[in-house]
């Protein structure tokens, strides 16, 4: 019998996460994640005006309420028999595009870089030697001494706020002083670039994250001239800043860290419910295709179906009843028991395809694409594999790194695709074809499935309607697959598998562990 | 010597100029006059220590932090290195597990009685407290210890102001906000009440705090007055349509994008008390009415049970014609009048669909 660690709260998350591993012989032996909140918004919805669904619904992730807006609005067309117009569904896009890169840029600079940048060792840099290597892999120069000299001020005071306590001076940091002064700079510019992709969602719908402009049918705004101004010059600094900052700062530290390529991989389970929905609404032409994929086989991939989900409940805080049922006949029935990873752990359940336990998120999303041989995401997947050193092996992406790099290069692919949608918007308008919702009648009875994507993964609504209300409301979140506990079979969720054969340097300080908790952007 | 706060500004490019431009632009958001500008700019520079906040996440969806990390004047480099010390805030913290909790035990003990407390989320009381454990002890419980030694609680969202979504109709898990959970402490809390709440209403209520030693003036649901004190209604941008007699009747439509009133459309601006129109979100670019969105009245107790449907028409609200041309504020009071009656017909109308009669907070989750 190994170590067993435990880390509660985990952190730099959206909600409230609890992670336990058994270490033996300084690798992760056994692990088992924990939900330890428990909200219940799928009773709330029960019974309420259909048309309300997807506003409460919106309330179940604070960082992604954009696309549970967008899943429950097409889960009620889908019941009401109604689809938006195009420059409705474009808006939408737009909306969901700034979504994802607001979530992959707080992410990746303010929720998992302190697990690579070691904050401390910045105090030692030379402001000279990081600005030679800003110039040299082509990241934005900024004045680091400033930065420095801040750094500097703040520690002297003695009050280290968010960054006391830490893991620093851990030897699984690798980076430079220079390079993680580098790093800190970035970490703290990169909070008004989190927050100007807030303002596109917002300038369509009001407000973000948590908006208001959204319905079953279409969008509240209507693309004027105006409007379409403000977003697209938004986008353009958001674009330049992901090409100058964003990228170059992932190539610059992925060397560095490169056995992350080996590591957290997990079974190769991708599912993907995709995104961004061209004119044709085909799910495998989306901007991110649908798709599944089994063991790791890229290549192969697979079409992967709402009526193929099930959700058990072996190992979470719900009663019988709610086990091994698919979300459209769904039921959720809590009943705490106490924490024993020997029965119950967890207030996840465990959602499974075809009685598989799948990764969503933007690995899987990649890593479909690139099976589909879809072009914009080969080039980017190849051309980043080359420059690592690796050409020709994607299968290096099933990992930690893989994780993270397939992030930025996800949020290059949205961020580019915005700009083509302004232009589209632009094209309809001139043609008078602004028109942003389109009415409906709520039926009396109904049910419907409604499928998008997350900034950290596949994301699915259900509903059924009866006598005009909502009789059953079931979601099946990201962070369900991800962080699911193990089903009826035993088999682990995908982040309790991913973190077996972990390496632990210290159990007393498992920053490794995190590392890969972090990864899928829970 | 220690640096004036501007000076230590001077790396982000911000000038002195810049620097007393925000204490400008505080003192409006605080609704002072131009000749406090040099007494913010005092407060601000010369706190010996930057003042110690505890941020708590209880049943939350994580969207007021998300709105807090759009702040813009002050940023969040500012927020966080130059004006305040948030010693634990779990979704942007660096450490995690028992060092987190390390960061929190050390602050509130050197700091009793001195540090702010925000809570974001509601507290779940049943279950003995289980739907939330962090660390192994149940949200309810942390909650309690962090409030009780805190100089003031800021109660941030709608579920850390009045139970939120988790406490909607049949509330699963008897979901509370912190003045119902704690009205022990009710003096000491303020409720920054909106779904989500503005970054620049609690930055505003925190200046505040650190400029004059006080909570702002609060309204009788502890609400600062300064972002709480109107209705949304009275300084509608598409109010003069509402006087008018010009309603949306379509969403999308080219009524909408003239600016016509959202009443039709469900808007509860005529009951909800909050600054939107004036302060705007996201660095004052859009609000929800703007962008064509009735609004919810997310800033009021319980509007997820008597705000909703969205798309329904507020009863009771008499339009123009009825009321005529009057101003603003008999329009507010007239409306206080018609709603009790409004609402008790509305509440009539939930029952009979059986929206409440499925049981109150007391029919728990344990069905």
């Amino acid at each position: 019998m190994g170590q067993r660690i435990v880390v509660d709260p985990v952190t730099r998350i959206e909600g409230h996460h609890k992670i336990e591993v058994e270490i033996e012989n300084g690798k992760v032996k056994d692990a088992w994640s924990s939900g330890t909140l428990f909200r219940g918004l799928e009773i709330i919805a029960k019974d309420r005006d259909p048309r309300d669904a997807w506003y409460i619904s919106q309330r179940i992730c604070g960082v992604c309420p954009t696309p549970h807006a967008y899943a429950s609005c097409l889960s009620m067309e889908d019941s009401f028999g109604v689809e938006a117009p195009s420059a409705g569904r474009i808006l939408r896009n737009l909306s969901l595009g700034a979504n994802f890169v607001h979530s992959h840029i707080l992410h990746f600079y303010h929720l998992a870089a302190l697990d690579y940048v070691d904050v401390i060792s910045a105090l030692d840099a030379d402001p000279k030697e990081t600005e030679a290597i800003a110039m040299a892999v082509g990241t934005r120069v900024m004045d680091f001494k400033a930065v420095k000299d801040k750094l500097a001020n703040f520690a002297k005071s003695g009050q280290l706020g968010l960054f006391a306590n830490a893991f620093w001076g851990h030897p699984a940091y690798k980076l430079s002083p220079e390079v993680n002064l580098l790093a800190v700079a970035h970490y703290l510019d990169a909070f008004a670039m989190q927050a100007k992709a807030n303002e596109v969602d917002a300038l369509i719908v009001g407000r973000a994250p948590v908006s208001q402009g959204w319905l079953a049918g279409g969008i509240t705004a209507t693309p004027t001239a105006a409007l379409i101004g403000e977003l697209k010059y938004r986008i353009l600094e958001l674009q330049s800043w992901v090409d100058n900052v964003y990228l170059p700062d992932i190539m610059a530290i992925a060397p560095l860290y490169i056995d992350w390529a080996t590591i957290g991989g997990g079974r190769g389970n991708f599912l993907a419910w995709g995104a961004f929905p061209d004119e044709g609404g085909e799910p495998t032409k989306q901007l991110l295709p649908r798709g599944a994929i089994f063991k790791g086989k890229i290549t192969s991939v697979q079409e992967p179906k709402a009526e193929e989900v099930k959700e058990y409940v072996t190992h979470a805080w719900y009663t019988k009843e709610s086990n091994n049922l698919n979300p459209s006949k769904g039921e959720t029935a809590p009943k705490y028991t106490k924490y024993d990873p020997e029965a119950k752990y967890s207030w996840i359940k465990s959602p499974r395809l075809t009685d598989e336990p799948m990764e969503v998120g933007p690995l899987a999303r990649m890593a479909v694409a690139y099976g589909r041989g879809d072009k914009v995401a080969v080039d980017l997947i190849d051309s980043t594999l080359d420059k690592l050193g690796v050409p020709g092996k994607p299968e290096v992406l099933v990992s930690v790194l893989g994780r993270l790099g397939a992030r930025a290069l996800e949020c290059k692919k949205i961020v580019d695709a915005m700009l083509d949608w302004i232009g589209e918007l632009v094209a309809l308008a001139k043609k008078g074809e602004a028109k942003t919702y389109n009415a409906y009648e709520v039926p009396e009875s109904a049910s419907g499935v409604g499928m998008t994507e997350a900034p950290r993964g596949a994301l699915a609504h259900w509903n059924e309607i009866s006598g005009k209300r909502l009789k059953n409301y079931q979601v099946v979140s990201p962070t369900t697959w991800n962080f699911c506990p193990r089903d009826e079979k035993g088999n682990r969720g995908p982040l309790e598998e991913s973190l077996i054969g972990t390496p632990v340097e210290d159990p007393e300080k498992p920053l490794e562990v995190m590392r890969v908790v972090r990864s899928y952007d829970p | 010597m220690e640096k004036h706060l501007y000076q230590k500004l001077a790396p982000y490019g911000i000038s002195r100029r810049d620097f007393l431009k925000y204490c400008g632009s505080l003192a409006a958001m605080l609704g002072l006059s131009e000749l406090y500008i040099p007494q913010i700019a005092a407060a601000l520079e010369e706190a010996a220590q930057r003042p110690p906040v505890v941020y708590l996440s209880m049943s939350l969806c994580t969207g007021c932090t998300s709105q807090m990390a759009n702040s813009f004047n002050p940023s969040v480099p500012e927020l966080v290195l130059d004006i305040l010390s948030f010693d634990y805030w779990d979704t942007v913290m660096a450490p995690a597990g028992k060092e987190a909790e390390k960061s929190l035990r050390d602050s509130i003990t050197q700091n009793k009685g001195k540090y702010i407390a925000c809570v974001e989320g509601s507290i779940p009381t049943g279950e003995d407290g289980n739907y939330l454990t962090i660390g192994g002890r149940t949200g309810a419980e942390i909650v309690k210890e962090v409030c009780t030694d805190a100089a003031a609680i800021i109660a941030i969202g709608s579920c850390g102001s009045f139970g939120g979504i988790p406490a909607a109709a049949p509330n699963p898990t008897k979901a509370k906000g912190v003045m119902e959970f704690l009205p022990e402490l009710k003096d000491k809390v303020v409720n920054i009440s909106t779904c989500p709440a503005n970054y620049m209403w609690v930055v505003g209520t925190i200046v505040n705090y650190l400029l004059l030693g006080k909570l702002p003036e609060l309204d009788d649901l502890n609400r600062p007055k300064p972002f709480f004190g109107e209705l949304i209604h009275n300084n509608c941008e598409r109010r003069g349509h509402f006087e008018a007699g010009e309603f949306v009747e379509e969403f999308g439509s080219e009524e909408e994008a003239k600016g016509y009133c959202l009443y039709k459309m469900g808007c509860k601006g005529p009951e909800t008390h909050a600054a939107c129109p004036v302060t705007r979100w996201n660095n004052k670019i859009n609000w929800c009415v703007h962008a064509g969105a009735p609004c919810m009245g997310c800033a009021e107790p319980d509007f997820w049970d008597k705000f909703t449907p969205l798309y329904e028409r507020l009863p009771g609200v008499r339009l123009p014609g009825g009321l005529g041309n009057v101003s603003a504020d008999t329009i507010g009071a007239a409306l206080g009048i018609v709603t009790a009656a409004g609402l008790g017909v509305h509440l009539v109308g939930q029952i009979a669909t059986g929206r409440l009669g499925k049981g109150g907070p007391s029919e728990g989750g344990d069905k």
